[in-house]
């Protein structure tokens, strides 16, 4: 059997056993983001507890994913069974992660546990005790690149905490493993002439190992969403309204 | 007002309750049970200061219902030197506050440069119309607070306050416009002795609480001692001694407080000093250790230590855990849920915190300045974690921007770009950052975001969100004295 045969073998078995598992249990466990849009994206109908998610940019870090991401986080901070909203916890390790624009997406400044990491090893190690820690919903953090025992130790973490570890990556990262139960490709389209939102094309891309992950048996897919600038909505949008405007258009 | 008089208002002449009196649950005074829960309260203010006075019930040597300052309702203490371990004498004042509010009591705070004004202001705090917030009289303006105070704030007894109202003598100002020979000979020199009180012209001795025996351990060593392990070792040993001797006394501390005395400089001994803070107090020997040794990681110990000593500091009663009648039922099982989310966060604040140092853990909080940099101001969760089941709550400022008008990466200082533009003061059509060429393909400006002629670092910026070719949005801005151009966030 040649190489390629041999990897046809095995992508055919792996999707016999995808489709064994229970789709309709998972979706049971999922946690809706708040935005239908999102939710019909993510291949559990919405979150998963316990689980990692990437948010991979396209192009480079103005395609927008960690804005996705946030907007998924906020409506799950909103969905507590009982007592306050829930927690994020922003790890960041650059600087300059800016609330006032959190607020503008929804997510209540004070439910925002900011942790500046100095050093690689710090930040590694506070994202793990976020992760690890029952007292936090959503942990963010910007994770370009990442060693593969670290990604591991933090899946774990996540599992143990039962919060949905959520990591903004650059395009690079496509082609290494994943510990993240979903991965998503998210790249910036641009926008009607006349709208006033953001337009994104979403992939799930399959590879994760995660808890939940979803793998060969699911079929990657491109979806176009837009964020209302004036509602703050999320809606799906037809493949037909991807048409890109010559030009350049303004509102003053 | 004696309480047969209260009752025959509010019970009316035969003990059923008239209009003003439902609902009215009637309890005798007990003035030796509040002396002694003000003196348990007064041993939590330790954790602010060290320096902590019940009222000075005999100070006046007379009873309650003649000086009002023997009643025991209040706690005075010197915060002087304490106020930066709080960021501020007025975070010290908020921290104080949702210390006791947090408990359940209705508290007010104020600080002045006095005990006898800080003790006017906070009774009549409800004169300021913030009754609730902590109010601060800033160094040498204690006199002028008082003057618009009512004379209630003095402190005086209730003939003179009544006396004084028949005269139309109102506020404090209108008293010091009177001639002090005249108050004397009509009130007696007992009021003037309260005016000086009031007004801190009479330096007023504070009879602090006793502090308990000093939960301290430490190691003298014969020779220096310059390895990280062997003194990692002794430390260990010392904060389980500390977490034993907390255990002993049935008490638990706010923060270890680590000394080292070093011999390495050659002039004189060098004491270098850790302070490990915890969310809620604790005396768990594993967890005190489990902190101290995450913040000796980012230490260095320094050569020749001859010398090891912790200290239990801010040692306070625990708090007992609230009990409740029927151990079942949603509501036990949400508060339960709570308790458990507020030590999940409180340690999980307190381990990065030790790792990371107190700064690197904060809370955003949204301000009103318009200059973009100045909107979010970073505070240290520290205690303040403790104080809800996640992080604080309430109302936040009211936006005046919408959900994409706003960058999720706001660069440290903005970075100067080169733009072309197709007229001099119009939107940008192509820009470079970061070794890339970026055409524009939309934009949405100019925002103009300018400060007053009295800002000490004006500012005053075009700003434009665009999107590129590639889909991606920036955040540029003009700045209209120049026209240079800038990158200021990415719309991540």
């Amino acid at each position: 059997m040649s190489r390629q045969d041999t990897i046809k073998d095995l992508t055919a078995r792996l999707r016999r056993i995808e489709r064994r598992a229970a789709p309709a249990a998972e979706r049971e466990q999922s946690i809706g983001t708040g935005h239908a849009a999102l939710d019909s994206v993510l291949p559990a109908g919405g979150l998963r507890r316990g689980t990692l998610l990437e948010w991979i940019n396209g192009e480079g870090p103005g395609s927008g994913a960690a804005t996705l991401a946030l907007l998924a986080a906020g409506g799950l901070m909103r969905q507590q069974e009982s007592g306050p909203a829930g927690t994020l916890a922003v790890v960041d390790r650059a600087g300059g992660f800016y609330t006032a624009a959190a607020a503008g997406l929804g997510l209540s400044p004070e439910r925002i546990l900011l942790v500046q990491a100095g050093t690689e090893d710090e930040w590694k190690w506070a994202v793990e005790q976020v992760l690890r820690s029952s007292a936090i919903d959503v942990a963010l953090t910007w994770a370009d690149s990442l060693d593969d025992r670290v990604f591991r130790r933090w899946q774990l973490a996540a599992e143990l905490g039962g919060g949905v570890g959520m990591l903004v990556r650059s395009a690079e990262v496509v082609r290494e493993a994943s510990w993240a139960s979903v991965r998503l490709m998210v790249r910036g389209c641009v926008g009607e002439e006349s709208a006033t939102g953001r337009r994104w094309s979403v992939r799930v891309l399959t590879g994760g190992v995660g808890r939940g992950a979803w793998r060969a048996g699911y079929q990657e897919r491109d979806v176009l969403l837009e964020l209302s600038d004036e509602t703050g909505g999320l809606r799906l949008l037809p493949r037909l309204e991807r048409a890109v405007p010559p030009g350049v258009s303004a509102t003053g | 007002m004696p309480l047969a008089e209260a009752r025959a208002v509010l019970l009316g002449p035969v003990g059923v309750p008239t209009e003003a009196g439902e609902g009215l649950e009637v309890v005798e005074a007990d003035e030796e049970s509040d002396l002694r829960v003000l003196a348990e309260e007064g041993r939590r203010g330790w954790r602010f200061t060290p320096l902590v006075s019940l009222t000075p019930t005999a100070r006046s040597g007379q009873p309650p219902d003649q000086d009002p300052r023997s009643r025991p309702e209040s706690l005075l203490a010197n915060i002087t030197g304490c106020g930066h371990l709080f960021g501020d004498e007025r975070g010290l004042a908020t921290a104080m506050h949702q210390e006791w509010s947090g408990r359940g009591f209705a508290v007010r705070v104020a600080v002045a440069g006095s005990p006898g004004t800080a003790w006017a202001i906070a009774h009549a705090a409800h004169w300021t119309g913030q009754p609730w917030v902590p109010l601060l009289a800033s160094a040498g303006r204690d006199e002028l607070w008082m003057r618009r105070l009512p004379i209630e704030a003095l402190a005086l007894q209730p003939r003179v306050v009544r006396a004084l109202r028949e005269l139309d003598v109102v506020k404090v100002e209108d008293l010091l416009g009177l001639p002090l020979s005249e108050i004397k000979r009509r009130f007696g020199e007992q009021t003037l002795w309260r005016i000086d009180r009031a007004l801190g012209r009479w330096q007023e001795p504070l009879e602090c609480l006793p502090m308990p025996d000093p939960v301290v351990a430490c190691r003298t060593f014969d020779d220096p001692i310059s390895r990280a392990d062997w003194l990692q070792q002794a430390l260990r040993e010392l904060v389980l001694e500390v977490a034993c001797g907390l255990q002993r006394r049935g008490r638990v501390a706010w923060r270890l407080v680590c000394r080292v005395r070093s011999e390495a400089s050659k002039v004189e001994p060098e004491w270098v000093e850790w302070v490990t803070g915890l969310v809620e107090p604790s005396r768990q020997a594993d967890h005190l250790w489990e902190l101290v040794s995450l913040q000796s990681e980012r230490r260095r110990w320094p050569a020749q230590v001859v010398e090891l000593q912790v200290s239990a500091e801010g040692v306070v009663v625990p708090e007992r855990p609230q009990q409740t009648l029927f151990e079942s039922g949603t509501e036990y099982e949400t508060a339960a849920h709570d308790g458990r989310l507020r030590r999940g966060m409180a340690r999980l604040v307190e381990r990065l915190s030790s790792r990371l140092g107190e700064r690197s853990v904060s809370r955003p909080v949204l301000s009103e300045a318009v200059v973009p940099e100045s909107a979010v101001v970073l505070v240290p969760v520290g205690r303040e974690a403790s104080q809800e089941s996640g992080l604080g709550a309430g109302p936040g400022l009211e936006l005046g921007f919408g959900p994409l008008t706003r960058p999720l990466r706001l660069l440290e200082g903005p970075r100067a770009i080169e733009v072309m533009a197709v007229v001099p003061e119009g939107p940008p059509i192509r820009f470079a950052w970061e070794g890339r060429d970026r055409r524009v393909v939309r934009y949405w400006g100019p925002e103009r975001i300018e400060t007053g002629w009295w800002a000490d670092s004006g500012v005053a910026r075009d700003y434009y969100r665009v999107e590129t070719d590639a889909g991606e949005w920036y955040w540029l801005f003009r700045r209209r004295g120049d026209a240079r151009w800038f990158v200021h966030g990415v719309f991540e």
